[in-house]
């Protein structure tokens, strides 16, 4: 009983989202939230972060790391979540459902923005599905276009995610930040470290230079057209206490989940069933990839990295057909060798003595 | 106890079997032969796959409290499409598990439908066997069946998953290209939505 009316909560919350971006035709129940709402957004104060705009499920904030602003500073903005119990938002590859946020910045000086991915979490689910993403609380750092600066001001974006628990409910909210202008800029002593965590959980491109390395190999998992992507990780010094990894949605390739093994001589190594999401069309004969591998450690500091794969496939029917005839070869190599052994054989046996 | 080379190898081979095996929900692809099955309807009526051959047969996996569910139901876009291809037939199942927060008695499940104007059937899976052997994901999951009981198509129902702006209906082309002697393209693409709730 009281699964329904929360469920009748979150879908009359839903409505009054995406009715107050439409328009002021509200139904009844709305009012009272829309109202909520409107006061949230209106009049924000000049500080490092926004009005939290909240929901049933998460309530969420524009953040920066600077109380004020210097001009040609960039302004280092974060999309803050925090999630009520049970709730959570995705990554860039959500799973099985779902999809990640995406923020539109309608402050026009500062371009386009693009959302970064601290390192997410698995979540398994009923029914074998899974979901990637994060739960209570995870900050989004903003990537701005190159070039893009502020010089104080107001901020304003719209965010559209999902969050899901046991039901998912799609939100679109206009969020809202003004940062005060100063001579120099001043990092925020309650932001500026929140979003540097954040942003230190962002995976990073492994330090060749360092003797960090990635091996990748790809195998035919017996019944074409199904691949085994071997991925292996080397980095001196580091732990896997928690060794997870990810990649990215691939319209082309069906990902199965990664299977981790602890390996002599090597950090981290997870094996992986990939088989093409259309096997009706020709098997691409590139795997490209995005992988990022989270869950490591270095003096207790935590350590994820991201790369991409890109390896050749030789197309998994080409590699059965080539193992058939393979086979078909040596068959006709052996009768031939009998066929002429017996041919030699009868041959001997007419000479006459 | 030593164990011979041959037993080391076949238990090797066994270990490497049964680690293949993951907990992840197999997803039917293109070009199976699409699992048979036979349900019930709200109203009571039993609708068998088999018996459907010879004509092309759309699976929609719908949840009335999955807000995609309900935002296809409110635009239309299902009835629209299934109004568009007389030929095929258009199947809802619903997978959700009765106990789940989610799950709709039949009356209130059909005030749904009756409310969005839905007149095809839904048929209920309450056990989830037959959205397991689909692989079936999200509200909604898609797939065309041919003619023939083939699976041509798996996916989501168009380009849009946040319902801005469409440019795809990935099932109308889909039964447009049966329809034409052709096979759909793309044969498979990610769905979008709220996992079924199995």
């Amino acid at each position: 009983m009281r699964r329904r009316a929360g469920a009748a909560l979150i879908r009359s919350a839903a409505r009054c989202v995406r009715l107050t971006t439409v328009g002021p035709h509200l139904p009844r129940p709305c009012a009272s939230a829309a109202a909520l709402c409107l006061i949230a957004a209106t009049a924000p104060l000049a500080a490092a972060s926004g009005d939290w705009i909240e929901s049933p499920a998460a309530k969420v904030r524009l953040i920066s790391r600077w109380s004020a602003v210097a001009p040609g500073d960039e302004p280092a903005l974060g999309v803050e979540f925090a999630l009520a119990p049970g709730w959570h938002v995705y990554w860039k590859n959500p799973g099985d459902a779902g999809y990640p946020p995406a923020l539109e910045l309608r402050s026009g000086a500062l371009g386009t923005a693009e959302l970064l991915y601290p390192a997410p979490r698995r979540f398994e689910l009923a029914g074998g599905l899974e979901a990637i993403g994060y739960e209570r609380e995870v900050v989004y750092p903003v990537a701005l276009a190159a070039g893009s600066v502020g010089s104080g001001g107001a901020i304003t974006a719209t965010v559209d995610y999902l969050a899901c628990a046991e039901q998912c409910v799609p939100f679109r909210q206009d969020l809202a930040l003004v940062l005060p202008a100063a001579e120099r800029s001043l990092a925020d002593p309650e932001t500026a470290p929140r979003l540097d965590a954040w942003r230190a959980k962002v995976p990073r491109a492994l330090d060749r230079a360092a003797g960090e390395r990635v091996a990748a190999r790809l195998e035919h998992a017996g019944e074409t057209p199904e691949l085994e992507l071997r991925l292996a990780l080397a980095v001196p010094g580091a732990e896997a206490p928690a060794p997870a990894l990810f990649f990215e949605s691939s319209p082309a390739w069906i990902v199965e989940r990664p299977r981790f093994e602890r390996e002599a001589g090597s950090l981290a190594t997870f094996r992986v069933r990939i088989r093409p999401r259309d096997p009706s069309l020709p098997a691409p004969d590139a795997l490209r990839l995005g992988w990022t591998a989270a869950g490591f450690a270095r003096a207790g500091a935590p350590l994820a990295w991201s790369g991409s794969l890109d390896l050749a496939t030789n197309s998994g029917s080409a590699r059965g057909a080539s193992a058939w005839s393979w086979l078909a070869a040596a068959i006709f190599a052996a009768l031939f060798v009998v066929v002429l052994v017996s041919r030699r054989s009868r041959a001997v046996a007419v000479v006459p003595r | 106890m030593s164990m011979s080379p041959q037993l080391r190898c076949l238990a090797a081979l066994a270990l490497a079997f049964l680690g293949c095996a993951g907990p992840g929900l197999a997803e039917l692809t293109v070009g199976q032969v699409a699992p048979d099955f036979r349900l019930r309807d709200l109203a009571g009526e039993a609708f068998a796959l088999a018996e459907l051959r010879g004509r092309p047969v759309v699976l929609e996996w719908i949840n009335p409290n999955c807000p995609f569910s309900r935002r296809h139901s409110r635009q239309k876009t299902m009835q629209s499409t299934a109004a568009a291809h007389p030929d095929a037939v258009w199947l809802g199942i619903s997978s959700t598990r009765p106990g789940h927060g989610d799950h709709l008695a039949p009356a209130e499940f059909k005030a749904f439908l009756a409310e969005h104007g839905i007149s095809y059937p839904v048929l209920e899976d309450a056990s989830g066997e037959v959205g397991r052997a689909y692989g079936a994901k999200t509200t909604p999951h898609m797939f065309v069946i041919d003619a023939e009981g083939v699976l041509a198509y798996a996916g989501a129902i168009d380009d849009d998953p946040r319902g801005r702006a469409v440019t795809v209906n990935y099932v109308a082309s889909a039964l447009d290209a049966l329809a034409a002697g052709g096979r759909p393209e793309p044969g498979s693409n990610r769905p979008y939505g709220c996992t079924v709730k199995y």
